[in-house]
């Protein structure tokens, strides 16, 4: 155990591995929140009247509100006033090529592992890369448009296609749904935009990375997926973000809209700044993230890897309202030294012979705190709905919590929900089994949480599920004991 | 419990009980330790507040329609003892102590042939006593402090009849003690406030039987505030069953607040079947290592009952086990709630907690909210939570129909089999039987 001990130590002193901080000119706004702002913002995107409004609406409603105070996590109070709410990296000319996008930015996103260069031959993804709320370079957007599908940044689709905006802005997330997406939806920056037209199968895996980079700026992001009938389409979204101390906030709001038949796979390997070993720093993760399931026969699946902010709560959640329709939420949710997790899902049956999954493993470590917060609410009229969860909780050490909030409430006498969790630390026998083959303990450990994870990882698209594993690995060297 | 709320909801409502305390329990003119722990209870009931849906605990359960009505105190109405037999369960040897409105019945008691080491006074004599003084007092000051609650404080507020149960050490009770509240409601709506502290002492072993029922013939409004409390010493055991079955108008709050020592055990069994809302808080705090907790319940609602059973498993020591099984039935307009918390703290390793909840919902209007819920601070353990909520598989109706039963009988038997499963765990046969018949006769109905 010693050895352990003596890893645990390393890995808590190292630094996180993502933590530089690139110098590109930003244009920014100056820190606070009014209705100043808003209007700047909005200005400065050169947005039509109508989403102007819309935000000056949804800022007179967050006025009203009150940050909530349920979730199982613990942080100081976010001062909203001491925040830059719009940092956009300078606009020199527009490029047509990735020769003229500044190449201190090319390199930020080669630290990061994304070669922009590579990617189109290599890896068949098309990176729509976000840094600090600008979409710099969209790649692969004219062979998707061959096909009718937009790819875009938000605030270009506003310009270039502000009729599918309008329909679907605020369709599945009302801008006045909770405190943080309110806030969003007043001052945000900007965000991702697909739109997959009827019977078209996206042929790759569409990617945005986000990353927060200007110092103290808040991050607004707002992606909105419709998929038209009989489309399908597999979304990836990556996170990191420099090394910073001060807590920064980011509140995204993300919106999927199914129609009938079509399919939205939803991914997210999340590794922001979780701050460092004493809990100073890292980012607020409060994320509001759901998918409407409008058509029948529709599916939706939400599949994150959580192992990054210091302070996370979401729950991606699936509206089921088309008969026939399908949710699905697979998590991972790892949180070491003195992060805190409170995430999970909620799944609404409204439509009939409606399913819905959910598969979330916590892992804790450290003095972490990681809750699985969810909802599995079957409707009056949603006959023969089924529900199927499991939540289980993996605790290593014995400074760290592992809680579970299920809310099953069922309205409907055809409904099917089960729901199990179990709480249990890695088995001594299946260490000991491991080891005695020849493999450190270290090693046993990882194979160990990557079986745990296993079903996980499966649901992940290739190249993302290699990450995730690593990025486990990472995240728990070491926290064995 | 929330106390911050800005404004009080049920403010009018609060004013009606302290008048009513005011109407009675401060009339009288000497002031007994008991009249001093009721005047703080109620002090303090003025000072909270009653909770809305808007408070996690009470999300799924309005106290709306409990306090809105204008109580009175239960009067003494005579009952003669045969009337008792519906309500006993046959074969069942058993001390009684009889509450019919919540007030002593000392001619239906028979609490007098006890055996050596087990005593049974009323609460107020108890805080008298030189033996038994000081626990006593210890146990109100607790159930003052320990939580705010404000039926815990209207509870002592009220608690003129209550009792105190005492084991001395190494005292083996084979009878159970069964304390019948009897409830003969009328035109105006009744309040009764019952309060039992059990002290066990150590190696002591008792079991008492909680059986809540209305009188036939008498329909009305009413209210049983009711409270216990449990302080079970190192290995000592201690068996609690709670029958409810009351009338269609009665509402019933029930705290259970149990503390046990190191390698004792506490048990609940819970039936509840009957009330328009029953809301059942059963909390155990474990204080020794080694020891065990089980409870078990069966709830069955139709019409429009509302039934809520909260649990609560504070595991704070190392080496304790726990298991927790409810299984219920909720058709017609009802609504059920399970609530099951577990809590394992940072020092409790090796700890074992097992917690199953399963329901039925049967008719399109009934409703099932069920939150199980594990808070775990400590690495070593094995917990596991499962809940289900569904349907009778129509598989097996078919095969009993197939085999010349009718659908009702199929459905019937179907259900009896799938509560039946925890009457299993009732050590007391007398008792489990008499259950199964109570179940049996509200599928009947």
């Amino acid at each position: 155990m010693s050895d352990s001990m003596q890893t645990l130590e390393q890995h808590t002193r190292s630094d996180y591995k993502y933590g530089f901080s690139s110098n590109i000119e930003t244009d920014k706004l100056p820190k606070g929140l009014n209705e100043g702002t808003v209007r700047a913002i909005s200005k400065k995107k050169n947005e039509p009247e109508w989403l102007t409004e819309w935000r000056l609406k949804a800022y007179e409603q967050f006025l009203e509100m009150t940050e909530p105070t349920w979730p199982n996590v613990d942080y100081p109070p976010v001062d909203l006033q001491d925040m830059v709410y719009y940092a956009a990296p300078k606009k020199k000319k527009k490029l047509n090529s990735l020769d003229e996008v500044d190449p201190e930015l090319l390199e930020t996103f080669n630290k990061l592992g994304i070669p922009l260069e590579e990617q189109k031959m290599l890896a068949g993804v098309a990176v729509d890369a976000v840094i600090d709320s600008v979409s710099v370079k969209t790649t692969y957007k004219e062979k998707l448009a061959e096909l009718g599908i937009i790819f875009c940044s938000f605030s270009e689709a506003v310009q270039e296609h502000p009729e599918l905006i309008k329909r679907y802005i605020g369709s599945v997330v009302p801008a006045n749904d909770n405190y943080y997406a309110a806030l969003n939806s007043a001052v945000f920056s900007d965000g991702s935009f697909v739109y997959i037209p009827k019977g078209v199968k996206c042929p790759m895996e569409l990617s945005t990375y986000f990353r927060i980079n200007e110092r103290d700026t808040g991050q607004f992001e707002r992606t909105l997926i419709v998929a038209e009938e009989g489309s399908s389409v597999s979304y990836l979204e990556g996170c990191t973000a420099p090394m910073r101390d001060e807590n920064q906030l980011h509140a995204a709001v993300v919106e999927l809209v199914a129609m009938d038949n079509a399919t939205i796979k939803y991914s997210t390997v999340q590794n922001w700044y979780p701050g460092d070993k004493d809990g100073k720093g890292g980012i607020y993760n409060f994320v509001t993230k759901r998918g409407l399931c409008k058509g029948v026969r529709s599916k939706i699946t939400w599949t994150q890897v959580e192992t990054g902010s210091a302070v996370t709560w979401k729950y991606p959640s699936c509206v089921l309202l088309g008969d026939y329709s399908v949710g699905e939420f697979y998590s991972v949710a790892v949180t070491n030294n003195k992060q805190q997790a409170d995430t999970g899902t909620k799944m609404t049956h409204i439509g009939k012979n409606t399913r819905s999954t959910i598969i979330s493993k916590g892992i804790s470590a450290g003095y972490s705190h990681n809750s699985y917060r969810g909802l599995v609410k079957i409707g009056k009229k949603a006959e023969n709905a089924h529900n199927f969860s499991v939540c289980d909780s993996l605790l290593m050490g014995d400074k760290c919590g592992a809680h579970t909030f299920p809310y099953l409430e069922v309205e409907n006498n055809s409904a099917k929900v089960e729901h199990e969790a179990t709480t249990s630390k890695i088995g001594e026998d299946q260490l000991f089994y491991l080891m005695q083959r020849g493999l450190s303990e270290e090693d046993a450990v990882n194979t160990i949480v990557n079986g745990y994870c296993k079903e996980v990882f499966n649901e992940l698209p290739m190249e993302f599920a290699v990450e995730a594993q690593k990025l486990l690995a990472i995240s728990l060297e070491g926290s064995v004991g | 419990m929330s106390t911050t709320v800005v404004e009080d909801r049920f403010a009018v409502e609060k004013q009606r009980f302290l008048d009513l305390f005011e109407k009675h329990g401060a009339a009288t003119g000497a002031v007994h330790p008991l009249q001093e722990y009721q005047q703080r209870a109620i002090r303090q009931a003025g000072a909270l507040s009653f909770p809305t849906r808007r408070d996690e605990e009470w999300k799924y359960t309005s106290i709306n329609r409990i306090v809105q009505q204008e109580y009175q105190l239960g009067e003494q109405v005579a009952v003669s003892a045969d009337a008792l037999s519906p309500f006993i369960p046959e074969g069942l040897d058993a001390h009684l102590i009889v509450f019919v409105n919540g007030v002593y019945q000392p001619q239906l008691s028979d609490e007098k042939t006890l055996p050596k080491g087990m005593s049974v006074l009323k609460l107020e004599d108890a805080l008298d006593s030189d033996q038994f003084g000081t626990v006593a007092r210890g146990e109100l000051e607790k159930m003052l402090t320990e939580r705010e609650d404000i039926f815990l404080s209207l509870n002592l507020a009220f608690s003129q009849h209550s009792l105190f149960f005492h084991t001395a050490k190494n005292t083996q009770a084979e009878r159970p003690v069964y304390i019948l509240h009897l409830a003969a409601p009328g035109g105006t709506p009744i309040y009764n406030s019952h309060l039992n502290i059990f002290v066990a002492e150590e190696s002591s072993e008792f079991t008492v039987i909680e059986g809540q029922f209305q009188l036939p013939g008498t329909s009305g409004v009413y209210f049983n505030n009711l409270a216990n409390r449990a302080l079970v010493s190192p290995n000592a055991h201690v068996h609690h069953y709670c029958l409810q079955n009351e009338g269609e108008q009665g509402f019933v709050i029930n705290n259970t607040d149990a503390a046990h020592d190191r390698d004792s055990t506490f048990n609940n069994y819970t039936i509840d079947l009957g009330g328009r809302i029953v809301r059942n808080n059963l909390n155990t705090v474990h204080l020794g290592s080694n020891l065990t907790t089980n409870y078990y319940g069966i709830y069955f609602g139709n019409g429009e009952q509302h039934i809520d059973n909260h649990t609560f498993l504070d595991h704070a020591v190392p080496h304790c086990q726990s298991n927790e099984l409810y299984k219920g039935i909720v058709t017609d307009k009802a609504r059920g709630v399970f609530n099951g918390k577990v809590l394992v703290r940072q020092d409790a390793q090796k700890t074992n907690a097992f917690q199953q909840s399963s329901s039925l919902v049967l008719s399109n209007k009934a409703q099932m909210d069920s939150k199980p819920q594990l808070e775990i601070f400590a690495d070593d353990v094995r917990c596991s939570h499962g809940a289900t909520i569904g349907q009778l598989d129509e598989d097996s109706v078919f095969y009993l129909r197939s085999r010349g039963m009718s659908d009702a009988a199929a459905r019937a038997m179907l259900q009896f089999a799938f509560i039946g499963e925890v009457l299993g765990h009732f050590p007391n046969q007398a008792v489990s039987t008499f259950g199964a018949k109570m179940i049996a006769e509200k599928f009947g109905a």
